[in-house]
């Protein structure tokens, strides 16, 4: 038995469709997605609440309006539309909304095809997303990406310029490493460095042909090990020596080879990381010097024996041994005999000058008596002070300590001051001659009030041949090799000499010797 | 009698010059014109002094010493060297085995007749 009828069923129906049109239509309301409904021609037939709050339009205003109206490019709206009916769904195409406001909005739009029961379109959905924030975000991305790809550009570049410049600095470093070695290698002198430890970290070609080895059976070797080989001995002689000073120092290798060290040490910022020996080879000039010395002697040897012959036959001559002379004819012989020892003296000079050079001149080293050798040096200098008148004042202490010295040098040192205040000191000045003692010297000193030395020659007074240009108009006789040999002798000596003058005024000479 | 005076000495001039002086003061004089005939007199005419140059053909005045010294019939002899040598070298070579070294250039005959004297005192 059926008690609802077909009236009632339908009023059920009705009432059940009207529900769902409004939950629908409270649904779409309340939906945050902006959704149209457009029927196959194109028309707007339905909007929910947030199409129009995102259009601005009222839902009155947009139903059976062209979709187009929101947007601001027709072709794109076209486009999508023949995509959708292809494909059925068109999924996140961007369209630029076109707001009442006249705003240009970016979206994202999603089409879903709407098909009857027979399967004929009938239109279609189409939700709208506000992109703006993303496309903002997107854009500040963008940038962001464009200025880090800049930035990266840019790091990358100076990176490629960073390694360019260091591949340019380690070939040039490189090229310069090699200048130096080429340097080294090429270089006419040998050279040798030893590092910290006193290891030989390098030894040239040149090093290797003066000691006549090779660099791969010494390098690496300390000072010790390197000490056993007996060619390295005068080297490493000089190597402990004067490793800290820095100095020259002669060598002789063997026959024919006559080597000058030269010690160096290699500081880098104050801290010395090595030393370096330089090996100059000075046999040529050993050579020469020597022959020039041996041209000397045996020049002065020879003139020697001639003057003796002169001499003897002059003073035998004065002493009558040939018969009497004429007291005029004495005369002339005096004045040729003193001629005569003048050359003699010369030739001693240049005698000693060359011992000098050659190293070779202060022997016999014995203590003795200062005083005792300027007494003498004054008695033999006593004819040529009578002659001038010169006054003589001497002051010499008694108990003056013993002198280590080789005393004929130093005699001849004294004699040749003297000498020197003799001749340029004129006749009836005065010469004051002393000694006297310091804690650690004897000091000698003679004072004259002759001519004196130009300030501007004080500096060459003691270099061979040297004559002021204020005595040689006076005095022609000298060979300018007095001081010097003076010098020598007391440097010698370990002493010094040094002296004041003042032209027209005179001069003092001093040295002191210690004791 | 008279003392004889051997002098070994290669100028001429300088030699005579001596012989002269020493003749003078009545000395016995032989002369050698080089070492080895120095050498030779020296064994042979027994002298009482030798005044030797140290520059000689032949046999130089060095050798001349050391021979005259290692044979002990000449040792005895005292030896004055003449000589324009100077060096410290060449003294320190003869000064053990001589009286007396005389610079040729810096003394006179007369001079070295009195060291000659000296010397035979």
């Amino acid at each position: 038995m059926s008690l609802i009828t077909e009236e009632d069923k339908f009023q059920i129906e009705k009432e059940d469709l009207e529900d769902l049109e409004t939950y629908i239509k409270e649904f779409s309301d309340f939906l945050p997605l902006a959704v149209c409904s457009v029927n196959p021609v194109g028309v707007i037939v339905n909007v929910n609440k947030a199409a129009e709050n995102l259009t601005g339009y009222s839902s009155l205003e947009l139903v059976g309006e062209s979709i187009t109206t929101i947007f601001s490019d027709k072709k794109k709206v076209e486009e999508m539309e023949r995509e959708l009916v292809k494909k059925g769904l068109v999924h996140g195409k961007e369209l630029l909304l076109a707001t009442k406001g006249g705003e240009k909005i970016p979206m994202s739009a999603s089409a879903s095809v709407r098909k009857d029961k027979e399967g004929d379109y009938i239109g279609y959905f189409i939700g709208l997303t506000n992109i703006t924030e993303l496309k903002k975000f997107q854009e500040e991305l963008e940038k962001k990406v464009k200025e880090r790809t800049k930035e990266l550009e840019n790091s990358k570049k100076a990176l490629i310029n960073t390694l360019k410049d260091v591949k340019e600095a380690r070939s040039n470093a490189e090229k310069e490493k090699n200048k130096t070695l080429a340097i080294i290698t090429n270089f006419t002198d040998g050279l040798l460095v030893f590092d910290k430890k006193s290891r030989l970290s390098l030894i040239n070609p040149q090093a290797e042909i003066f000691l006549g080895v090779k660099s791969r059976d010494v390098i690496e070797k300390s000072i010790q090990e390197l000490s056993a080989i007996s060619v390295f001995k005068p080297l490493i002689s000089i190597f402990k020596e004067k490793a800290k000073k820095g100095a020259k120092k002669e060598l002789s290798f063997r026959e024919n080879l006559v080597l000058e060290g030269l010690t160096v040490p290699v500081v880098i910022k104050k801290e010395k990381i090595g030393t370096l020996i330089v090996l100059h080879n000075i046999t040529r000039e050993k050579a020469i010097e020597k022959m020039k010395s041996d041209f000397v002697s045996l020049t002065a040897h020879q003139l020697r024996t001639p003057l003796t012959a002169i001499k003897w036959t002059l003073k035998l001559l004065i002493k009558g041994d040939f018969g009497e002379t004429t007291k005029e004819q004495k005369e002339y012989i005096e004045k040729t005999l003193q001629s005569n020892e003048k050359m003699i003296s010369l030739i001693g000079d240049l005698l000693n000058t060359t011992r000098i050079e050659e190293g070779r001149y202060i022997s016999k080293m014995a203590f003795g008596n200062m005083e005792k050798i300027v007494l003498s040096a004054v008695s033999l200098c006593k004819n040529e002070i009578e002659k001038k008148k010169l006054k003589i004042d001497l002051k010499i202490p008694k108990k003056l300590p013993k002198v280590k010295m080789d005393a004929e040098k130093i005699k001849l040192a004294i004699i040749n001051l003297i000498d020197n205040s003799i001749k340029y000191t004129y006749p009836g000045g005065k010469l004051e001659i002393g000694l006297s003692c310091g804690i650690k010297e004897v000091e000698f000193k003679i004072k004259d009030n002759g001519m004196g030395i130009p300030k501007n020659q004080h500096e060459r007074v003691f270099s061979k041949f040297f004559r002021g240009d204020n005595i040689i108009q006076v005095e022609t006789n000298g060979t300018g090799l007095g001081l010097f040999i003076a010098k020598n002798i007391i440097e010698a000596h370990k002493g010094k000499i040094w002296f004041e003058s003042e032209k027209d005024k005179g001069t003092t000479f001093y040295f002191k010797l210690p004791v | 009698m008279a003392k004889k005076i051997l002098i070994i000495e290669d100028d001429e001039f300088l030699r005579n010059l001596i012989i002269r002086k020493l003749a003078e003061e009545g000395f016995d004089v032989v002369k050698a014109d080089d070492g080895e005939e120095g050498l030779e007199k020296a064994r042979t005419e027994n002298p009482d002094l030798i005044l030797l140059d140290l520059v000689l053909p032949k046999i130089d005045g060095f050798k001349v010493l050391n021979e005259i010294k290692k044979d002990p019939a000449t040792a005895p002899i005292p030896v004055i060297i003449i000589s324009n040598l100077d060096q410290k070298e060449d003294i320190k070579k003869t000064s053990k085995l001589i009286v007396d070294y005389i610079i040729k250039a810096h003394h006179d005959p007369i001079e070295i007749l009195e060291r000659i004297k000296k010397a035979l005192n």
